[in-house]
């Protein structure tokens, strides 16, 4: 083939899809799962571990008295901790100089890399906890009743309750609005967690903690110094909130929490950009 | 295929690595790209597959910037780092992941070479040793069918045996619209593969011809003894002097690593 054939070919191509393109993203997307499943499965096995055995250790010192609201705590925790860590593995391919060249040369565009990692770390993580919670704990249930039954007390002849699986209509609908301020918190943390892992080639998660205490103790410093010390309380400051209702209140938390996690998103894709230029 | 015109580039705040260096390189070639150590043929690989920037237009790569990362030239070019990291995979599951990018993937040449490195594709790659590793790479390289293979040091911890075969599957594997550039030290390595050399030295390229250009012009011969006057350049050698000088009579087989010193030390040959 004659080079111009080239040029002419590779022009052509070049002015549709330099950004995305479905079918490239639908073979990186394969490429990626192929490589990295060993490694999403042992994070999901690891999960699914911790679930089952915090939810038997939760349950142990219960004889009966568990219901709905036990569930939350356990829920919350496990969802925040989970969700970081495993955020905080995105961009596995560039922990190393030597990883980092490999992938680079792979033909997708920093779109599509970005994309995958944001759907496989974060959206997925979301659709998929609280399925893996409701299951993995109900089999815990089932465990605990299994073994807890000789042990339940009977109260004039009626056998006490066994234990409950979890109730997802006492942790989302029953919380009201402030399950979206929960939901969006949750992406915001996931996000800067994710944003780390662009971030930072080694320990992306321990420097990440670090930075964002030493930034939320700054500004938590702040206001303690100016409100605290030097006494400058406007009263619009102590009046905030006062006259909120409890929508306004998730709205206001929902607007800031997408605002900043929109903002670290493109400081994240721009990290990334930024490994390709060096 | 490959276009740069007064290049200069350096790292940092450090001194030009590169000073208006110009270079023009077409397919059906391989070319073997030399230097002392620290000349920038690390750097100029990376430069030419995108890796790093180089300013302005000075370079492009089938009429592209590299660097601009478009997958559409990605698809076209491959690489082969000095130093790698594989994921613990099969080979058959890294093929099934990496192949897909490379439009005109060759399967069946990627068995056959696999066959003459002796590599079996249940392998894991992990579990290779360094040079299993790198034949390989090479092995998946030459099977993307990309117009442009750059291979850094690519027979760097390979054995006696591998080298050879290297060479052979090299010359057997390629087509006459792909262009392959080799940097090593291992010129020997490399004798009788590659049909053009480029060396660079101090930023700049002092050598860059088609070594049967060379052998019409030059006889490089092995002397008992030195007659100073008529040799370009010569060195002690074990048995007498390695020399270079006008061909005189029939044509004489390159001697790379000659070539290179003489080159280095400031022999033009035109």
């Amino acid at each position: 083939m004659l080079p111009s054939m080239v040029f002419n070919s590779t022009k052509k191509v070049m002015k549709t899809n330099q950004i995305f393109n479905f079918n490239r993203f639908g073979r990186y997307f394969k490429s990626m799962v192929t490589l990295t499943y060993k490694q999403t499965l042992l994070l999901w096995g690891t999960i699914i571990s911790s679930i089952f055995l915090i939810c038997l250790i939760a349950m142990a010192p219960s004889e009966n008295q568990w219901n709905d609201q036990d569930w939350i705590p356990i829920f919350v925790s496990i969802y925040f901790i989970a969700g970081i860590l495993y955020s905080g593995s995105s961009f596995s391919q560039f922990r190393s100089k030597e990883k980092t060249v490999m992938a680079l040369m792979v033909p997708v565009t920093t779109f599509e890399r970005f994309l995958y990692e944001f759907l496989e770390k974060i959206v997925l993580f979301v659709f998929v906890y609280p399925i893996v919670f409701y299951s993995v704990s109900s089999f815990a249930v089932s465990v605990r009743n299994i073994f807890g039954s000789s042990a339940m007390v009977t109260h004039n002849g009626i056998p006490a309750l066994q234990f409950r699986n979890v109730s997802f209509s006492e942790l989302f609908v029953q919380s009201g609005g402030f399950f979206w301020a929960f939901f969006f918190l949750s992406i915001f943390l996931f996000i800067i967690s994710f944003a780390g892992a662009a971030t930072f080639r080694k320990y992306p998660l321990i420097k990440t903690i670090v930075f964002s205490g030493s930034v939320l103790a700054v500004i938590a410093g702040y206001f303690a110094l100016i409100i605290g010390k030097l006494h400058l309380e406007h009263p619009w400051i102590e009046s905030i909130g006062d006259h909120w209702s409890e929508r306004q209140a998730v709205a206001f938390i929902v607007v800031i929490t997408t605002i900043a996690s929109l903002v670290t998103m493109a400081f994240a894709y721009f990290k990334l950009k930024e490994k390709e230029a060096k | 295929m490959i276009e740069i015109t007064n290049l200069s580039f350096h790292y940092g705040k450090q001194q030009n690595l590169f000073n208006n260096l110009s270079l023009t390189e077409s397919s059906g070639s391989i070319v073997g790209l030399l230097g002392k150590n620290g000349a920038g043929k690390s750097t100029l690989l990376k430069l030419i597959t995108g890796l790093l920037e180089a300013p302005g237009n000075s370079l492009k790569v089938m009429g592209n910037k590299p660097f601009h990362r478009n997958p559409s030239l990605l698809e076209e070019v491959y690489l082969i780092p000095e130093e790698y990291d594989f994921p613990s995979l099969k080979i058959t599951e890294f093929v099934k992941a990496y192949s897909v990018f490379y439009p005109r993937f060759d399967h069946s040449k990627l068995a056959s070479i696999l066959i003459d490195f002796e590599l079996n594709t249940n392998s894991r790659l992990s579990k290779l040793s360094y040079g299993q590793k790198k034949k390989f790479l090479i092995a998946f390289a030459l099977s993307t069918n990309c117009k442009l293979l750059v291979l850094d040091e690519p027979t760097n911890g390979l054995d006696i045996p591998s080298k050879s075969i290297f060479r052979k599957v090299v010359a057997s594997s390629l087509c006459d619209d792909q262009l392959v550039i080799i940097s090593t030290h291992q010129v020997k390595d490399v004798e009788n593969l590659i049909d053009k050399i480029i060396i660079l030295e101090q930023g700049k390229v002092i050598f860059h011809q088609n070594l049967w250009e060379i052998s019409e012009k030059y006889s490089f011969t092995t002397e008992s003894k030195l007659e100073k006057d008529e040799s370009l350049y010569f060195e002690v050698a074990p048995g007498g002097y390695k020399t270079v000088r006008q061909l005189e009579g029939s044509q004489t087989e390159v001697d790379i690593e000659l070539l290179f010193n003489a080159a280095i030390n400031g022999v033009q040959f035109n």
